[in-house]
């Protein structure tokens, strides 16, 4: 049926030997039956696999002496290094329906071990608390978005440094509407984006935002803002208000769709090493894990965290461009300016935002600790 | 509060809810929203009845028709469009001003003893977790029993689907697993025993415990259930030792490469040892498991389920592990086939501290992997810089872009990696697979397995080997499969492999065998 398989047909038993092109060694063709003693075989190559295979005592069995593998092309580690146990999270699936990606043991706590990036994480948190302003919430309909923000831009003279586009639903039409936003004039000199798409419109927003590039017409504004990480967030399993489930024709779909993309733009010159007041590198991954104290929102609580512990920045707008659904609640977090069909609140006045901010300035102050206990990078 | 009042505070509270969709302005789902929201039982009738009221004195609602009564009761409703929440207001304010005294004496009593309105109330408020539940946006309106329907089409999972599924789980083999304890109190007792145990036998510095010495020891404590509990749980499952020396300093809490740590004598953060339960041979030795992995083949045999399969394909043997030490970019890729499916994992230039040979993007494009596929999927690995490079890379050879798999990057305690600023803005605990896929393979097993690897990290750029079990499973276990970029652990059964890491060269299938030595005698 397929051509795949029909040189497999031909297995030869010839041995020839040649001289290679590169550095004259010699290359040896072992036959079908020379291969079983894998005299040539690379010290670790096939191992693992058969290894296991036999449950063979490459691991120390507690009570058990160590004994050689069950299979006859098993062949000790040359190293003296004890080779540790591995599951196989992907196999256990098949046979179990349970996702590799529970059996991860720091979902709960995601830096349990480290004391120092506990202690840091709470600091952000206590800090990041004391300096933001009190929940807003501005309930537009998605057609009316893009004039809100024109209005907000040209009316009220307001920016924002640290931008989110997008919720954990599939039912956005992002890039129409990232055509259109007025990002640029919106996000002062340096600022952040951060855009959610799900596996399928990540992959298309990419070939898309590739042509903007030679077609000047197409979202003018992405070419000032440059890609710099691309996080993602799994959900628990199928039972998660977060589960993606079966974006394609679920007949076309290679593997079951279990994650969330987030890219992270910036615009503007940021250095790592210099601008310390604007951004705390390496804090966070670029992963995020559901947990049990995960609430179902648009976008989950740790997103938001990302974003909070990256950019010091206290100007936070988050754009959600279509209705999230009942399930999806929009769900207000000091800190930011919500905009959405769905937000929960509706009390964004843009001439007391702007007094507040007065009073909390543009960023969040570092404290001692912090700055001790921070990731930095080597001046 | 009179029936009245209810009823217009109802419309004044829920207006824009009333008005836009799904509701869309039905005075029957309105009725149905109005007895999920309100205490009071109001009959359909006088609930109408109330409305009629309402529009006596204010012109608060407005209908798309008159409202009547009596048509009422063939279904024949106007819907809602609009609704005056000021005048609703004013019409509660005014009717409740002239309820008796003792109502407001009331209210003002509750008044005084609801809490304040702090943003620590509010925020609690906002974090409850009692918003609607799917259910209710089903029953809320009329439209329920169509709106579960299509939910239910669109959420059950499609009988071809759980039938591949079924047939994988049937060939595949199970792979020996055994859970990790993730009890802090069990872990607490196995540090204390063997703390004890080491003093006992006075050689504090020793580097491992026997697991078997500690376990008797907890299980000799027999007026602590905690470690007689500890020491049944030994027996079933996985535990981690720290690893105490002279120089460790348990108050850094774990060391950030754990097993992977290049100076594990001296250094100060804590290491652990992998303690494997006492009847791990009976876990992974099961008899179900070893009656299900001698049935494996066989399965194969004599599916039912054939959608997908190549014919004849459980009568080919799985060719045994080949690969070619060459330098790929001078290789002629015709002498090697086709093949189902190609893994590529290039040292792209951003790689600076990896000592390998770094493959530049144009000499990437300029590969001819066209040669060795005419339908089939490639999976490339890109790291943050050449995730679009690989995109355009991936529809240069000629592919369209089907997924994307990550693998989540764990460390020896199966915690995912958060430290040591592996990347330039965010630490990395991930890594990302770009799945290509041309022409239409009918002959691909789809849907058996997840978009995400768990796996723990090995040395520098090696890649999980969990994904060779799901390409197999994608693919097949008999069909070509190629590894390009590879080195000497990544050869396997059922895989060429090549790359310029490789010791030597070793050629099973004769015709590729035939061609490369003439390929060389051409050079």
């Amino acid at each position: 049926m397929s051509s795949n398989h029909s040189y497999s047909q031909q297995l030869g038993s010839a041995t020839a030997a040649v001289k290679s092109t590169s550095g004259g060694s010699t290359h040896a063709y072992h036959g079908a039956a020379r291969t079983k003693n894998r005299d040539n075989a690379p010290p670790e190559a096939g191992h693992r696999n058969h290894g296991r295979r036999g449950a063979s005592g490459a691991f120390a069995v507690p009570g058990q002496r160590q004994n050689s593998g069950a299979r006859p092309d098993f062949k000790k580690p040359q190293e003296t290094k004890r080779v540790e146990f591995r599951n196989d999270y992907s196999n256990r699936y098949v046979h179990s329906q349970i996702p590799p990606t529970s059996y991860i043991r720091n979902r709960q706590e995601p830096v349990s071990g480290y004391p120092k990036l506990q202690r840091l994480f709470k600091l952000k948190e206590q800090q990041v608390a004391e300096h933001a302003c009190k929940p807003y919430g501005c309930r537009v309909e998605p057609d009316r978005i893009v004039d809100t923000l024109n209005s907000w831009i040209s009316k009220d003279g307001l920016q924002f440094d640290v931008i989110m586009i997008g919720a954990l639903t599939d039912n956005q039409f992002i890039f129409p509407l990232l055509s259109q936003l007025p990002l640029d004039r919106l996000c002062p000199r340096v600022g952040f984006v951060f855009i959610w798409a799900s596996t399928q419109k990540i992959a298309q927003l990419s070939q898309l935002l590739a042509n903007s590039t030679s077609n000047k017409n197409v979202c003018s504004w992405f070419r000032k803002f440059r890609r710099s990480e691309e996080l993602i967030f799994v959900p628990l399993d199928k039972n998660s208000p977060f589960y993606p489930g079966d974006q394609d024709v679920p007949e076309e779909a290679l593997l079951e769709n279990t994650q969330w993309h987030c890219w992270m733009c910036i615009t503007g010159t940021v250095r790592r090493s210099t601008d310390s007041h604007l951004i705390h590198c390496n804090v966070n991954t670029d992963l995020a894990l559901e947990n049990e104290t995960t609430l179902n929102s648009a976008v989950p609580h740790h997103l938001y965290q990302v974003a909070e512990n990256f950019s010091t920045a206290t100007r936070r707008l988050h754009i959600i461009p279509s209705r999230t659904g009942v399930d999806h609640p929009v769900r207000p977090r000091p800190g930011w300016v919500i905009l959405s069909p769905d937000v929960m609140l509706n009390n964004f006045d843009p001439d007391a935002y702007k007094r507040e901010l007065a009073g909390l300035g543009t960023n969040v102050p570092t404290t001692e600790e912090i700055e001790l206990l921070r990731p930095k990078s080597p001046q | 509060m009179s029936d009245l009042c209810t009823v217009a505070d109802f419309f004044r509270a829920w207006n824009k809810v009333i008005v836009t969709r799904p509701i869309g302005g039905s005075l029957l789902d309105a009725f149905g929203l109005f007895e999920k929201t309100s205490n009071n039982q109001v009959s359909w009738n006088s609930f109408l009845a109330e409305i009629e009221e309402i529009l006596k004195i204010t012109n608060a609602i407005q209908f798309d028709s008159d409202l009547d009564p009596k048509a009422s009761q063939f279904g024949e409703l106007p819907a809602i469009v609009s609704i005056d929440t000021l005048q609703l207001q004013l019409l509660v304010q005014a009717k409740q001003a002239k309820e008796e005294v003792i109502v407001i004496k009331k209210d003002h009593d509750q008044a005084e003893s609801s809490k304040p309105v702090t943003l620590e109330n509010f925020m609690q408020l906002i974090h409850s977790d009692n918003a609607a539940n799917a259910e209710d946006v089903f029953s809320a309106t009329s439209n329920k029993t169509m709106l579960w329907e299509i939910s239910q089409m669109v959420t059950t999972p499609l009988a071809s689907h759980s039938l591949s599924s079924e047939k994988v789980r049937l060939v595949t083999r199970i792979e020996p697993f055994v859970d990790i304890c993730d009890n802090k109190h069990h872990a607490e007792a196995i540090r204390s025993a063997s703390m004890l145990n080491s003093r006992r036998a006075a050689t504090a510095s020793t580097v491992t415990s026997d697991p078997q010495q500690i376990q008797a020891m907890l299980r000799g404590m027999k007026s602590d259930p905690l470690c007689v509990e500890t020491a049944i749980c030994m027996d079933h499952q996985i535990h981690f030792l720290p690893l105490l020396h002279r120089s460790t300093d348990p108050q850094l809490g774990d060391c950030s490469y754990l097993d992977t740590c290049h100076k594990q004598d001296s250094c100060r953060y804590l290491h652990y040892q992998q303690l494997l339960p006492r009847r791990f041979k009976e876990i992974v030795g099961s008899k179900e498991i070893a009656e299900h992995n001698r049935n494996c083949d066989n399965a194969a045999k004599s599916a039912f389920f054939t959608k997908g399969e190549v014919a004849g394909a459980s009568n080919v043997p799985e060719l045994p592990a080949q690969w070619i030490n060459c330098d790929v970019r001078f290789l002629d890729f015709s002498i090697l086939g086709k093949f189902a499916a190609i893994v590529a994992d290039p040292s792209w230039a951003i790689n600076m501290r990896t000592p390998n040979k770094v493959s530049k993007d144009p000499d990437l494009m300029s590969l001819p992997i066209h040669l060795l596929q005419d339908e089939g999927v490639i999976f490339l690995w890109v790291t943050g810089r050449t995730t679009d490079v690989g995109r355009q890379v991936l529809s240069h050879w000629g592919y369209k872009p089907a997924n994307e798999i990550s693998w989540i990057k764990t460390n020896q305690l199966i915690r995912t990696i958060c430290t040591g600023r592996t990347g330039h803005w965010l630490n990395h605990s991930k890594e990302h697979l770009q799945v290509g896929i041309k022409g239409n393979p009918k002959w691909l097993t789809k849907g058996s397995d997840q978009q995400t690897l768990v796996s723990s990290t090995r040395q520098t750029s090696r890649k999980p080997d969990e994904l060779y079990g799901l390409i197999e499973r994608l693919v097949g276990k008999k069909s070509r499969k190629l590894e390009i970029f590879g080195k000497d652990y990544n050869t396997r059964p059922g895989w060429l492999t090549i790359g310029d890491e490789l010791k030597g060269s070793h050629i099973v299938e004769r015709d590729v065998a035939d061609r490369y030595v003439q390929y060389l005698g051409k050079a």
